[in-house]
């Protein structure tokens, strides 16, 4: 007699959150990613000690240390969830996990914060590498810091959910290219494609009807902070981090009835 | 779990009343838009060996187009605290040139007095190609053959890469193929003041009606920041003076578009006074508040004094002129017109 032990759903999503990370250090993305950020803190702390020689200088090393974090980040999060579902398809994974049984739904919520997380962790990661040895020559907001690492987190989410969407629709070549676009130049197409309108009586519903695409720019407030920039209000911070969850919810929901009604 | 669905869409579907009405990014000022911030990047030698990336990452398309009116070449950067003010920027579209000497008030409401070490012709950019020796002294990225440790490796640098001995000064473009990188930059980003100003200024001379509309849409994406007034009230200064070279119409024709650049200019002079700090550039806080912002601010309450007192509003330019002195301190055209008596005809 088999002894068949359930799976509940928060077993289930650890544990194919652990195999999310596992495949994370095992490929060489994050690793790249990481001696680039380690590289660049590397030629900061040897430009620190040979002395910066304006605080203006500093703060642009820790500005262009933090948009690098940024940007490698998000790329992470884009090349681990943009292969999650089509490797599990191509390398028939898919069918003993969700044989035992395991909701499509929990697969792909386990998926979605393994990558998320993974992310953040990076993210993390890199911001440390990035801020201890960066000259700190001109005062930056701590509280702002805490914001831009919390939208930044809700930014990652995002980019997993939307990454996770598009790739159940297209090839995971097509849908890494088109996350990529969408998270570094969406908001100057979109701009450029409101633009477009300016002064006509579409300008007000195309503006309406991109603002659907996700506008990862307003979730980044490393600028911010180095640009010497109070913190935003609580009312425009939590409006921001809704944004982001709604955005984020919709893109899962989506997967979801997508993931449900594929044929495997 | 279905009207969790419908809540989750129809929250959605309201979610870009949201988003838009969100800008984190758009603020006024800032340590990356600061053009002293960004003479001191400038200057040091990390930025010299980031090359292209010199002044930040979000300011390539302004380098882009920075090469382009030198033909090319890639100079070291040489704008100044002064350069940097859209005031100097856009010194060249002053029609009127007036005797330097004799401290009188451009078009542009920038003073020429006895002690003033610049011509008409230091903005940085400009038509027709400057005489030899304008910027003279500013070193190329590739280096002269005299300093050149490459020996070939140099000499074929400097013939297959656009490249000017530095000591022949400057050649400047006409600015015509500069005005899409404008276009792209505003609306890439449509808090580029700098992009706004400078485009608007090209396209002076190309299309006022164009100029206006392109200023307008800068003051409209940014309300507050005063150096757009100042370019929209210039912008509309120049088109009225073009209806009168043009179409030889009367002053009261071009009345509604004066009044509007009066306007104009007070506003920026009221922000201006709103955002600068008691001392102003030379105020001891961390305020961001350089010689190009006073001087842009200057420029603004100059123009609105002047041009009201051109069109015949005497009593109100006194009260201005004597306003703006209180706040802006010592100055020669503010003080000039506070204490001068109330005429009652106009002059032009």
């Amino acid at each position: 007699m088999i002894a068949t032990i359930p799976v509940t759903p928060a077993r289930a999503m650890s544990l194919i959150g652990r195999g999310v990370f596992i495949e994370l250090l095992r490929r060489k993305d994050a690793y790249v990613l990481l001696v680039l950020v380690g590289l660049h803190a590397l030629a900061v702390l040897t430009v620190s000690i040979v002395g910066v020689q304006n605080p203006a200088t500093g703060t642009f090393l820790l500005n262009l240390g933090l948009t690098l974090t940024h940007f490698a980040s998000h790329l992470l999060v884009m090349l681990l969830a943009v292969r999650q579902i089509p490797a599990e398809i191509d390398g028939r994974t898919l069918y003993p996990l969700l044989a035992k049984p395991i909701e499509r739904r929990t697969f792909l919520l386990g998926k979605w914060s393994a990558c998320t997380a993974c992310g953040a962790g990076a993210l993390l990661l890199m911001v440390v590498l990035v801020w201890v040895p960066a000259p700190k020559l001109e005062a930056y907001s701590l509280g702002l810091l805490a914001q831009a690492l919390a939208l930044q987190t809700v930014s990652l989410g995002l980019v997993a959910a939307v990454s996770l969407l598009l790739s159940l629709l297209v090839p995971r070549g097509v849908a890494l290219v088109a996350v990529c676009l969408t998270v570094f130049l969406g908001d100057k197409v979109a701009s450029l494609s409101a633009a477009q309108a300016a002064d006509s009586p579409f300008e007000r519903p195309l503006r309406w009807l991109l603002a659907y695409v996700p506008d990862f720019s307003k979730l980044d407030l490393f600028t911010r902070l180095t640009d010497g920039i109070a913190p935003l209000s609580v009312a425009a911070f939590t409006g921001l981090a809704a944004w982001g969850a709604l955005c984020t919810a919709a893109a899962l929901a989506l997967s979801a009835h997508l993931f449900e009604r594929r044929a495997l | 779990m279905k009207s969790s669905r419908v809540l989750l869409w129809l929250a959605f579907g309201l979610s870009p009343a949201l988003v838009l009405a969100l800008s984190p990014n758009a603020y006024q000022g800032g340590r990356s838009r600061s053009a002293a911030d960004r003479n001191a990047r400038n200057s040091s030698a990390i930025a010299v060996m980031l090359g292209e990336f010199r002044t930040s990452m979000s300011d390539l398309l302004f380098v882009k187009t920075e090469r382009y009116l030198d033909s090319g070449i890639a100079y070291m950067p040489h704008i100044d605290d002064h350069l940097a003010s859209v005031q100097a920027e856009t010194a060249e579209l002053a029609e009127h040139h007036h005797d330097a000497e004799h401290g009188h008030v451009e078009e542009t409401g920038h003073v020429h007095g006895p002690d003033c070490d610049h011509g008409h012709d230091d903005g940085h950019a400009d038509e027709a190609p400057h005489a030899e020796g304008e910027f003279a002294g500013t070193p190329t990225i590739i280096r002269t053959p005299e300093d050149d440790f490459r020996g070939f490796i140099g000499w074929l640098h400097r013939e297959v890469k656009p490249w000017r001995d530095p000591r022949l000064g400057h050649e400047h473009t006409d600015g015509t193929e500069l005005l899409p990188w404008y276009r792209m930059m505003t609306m890439a980003d449509p808090h580029n003041i700098r992009g706004y100003a400078i485009g608007a200024w090209w396209l002076t001379d190309h299309s006022p009606e164009e100029a206006v509309r392109f200023a307008s849409e800068g003051v409209e994406n940014n309300p507050e920041a005063f150096q757009l007034h100042l370019i929209l009230g210039r912008v509309l200064y120049a088109q009225a003076n073009a209806i009168l070279a043009d179409t030889g119409a009367g002053q009261t024709q071009i009345a509604p578009i004066i009044d509007r650049a009066i306007a104009s200019f007070r506003r920026g002079a009221e922000l201006a006074i709103a955002q600068r700090p008691p001392g102003g550039y030379l105020d001891p806080g961390d305020s961001g508040w350089d010689e190009s912002l006073e001087e842009d601010a200057l420029a603004s309450a100059r123009m609105a004094v002047l041009l009201l007192e051109n069109h015949g509003d005497l009593a109100e330019a006194r009260r201005l002129a004597s306003d703006y002195t209180q706040v802006f301190g010592v100055d020669y055209v503010l003080e000039r017109h506070a204490a001068a008596p109330v005429s009652p005809e106009p002059h032009h």
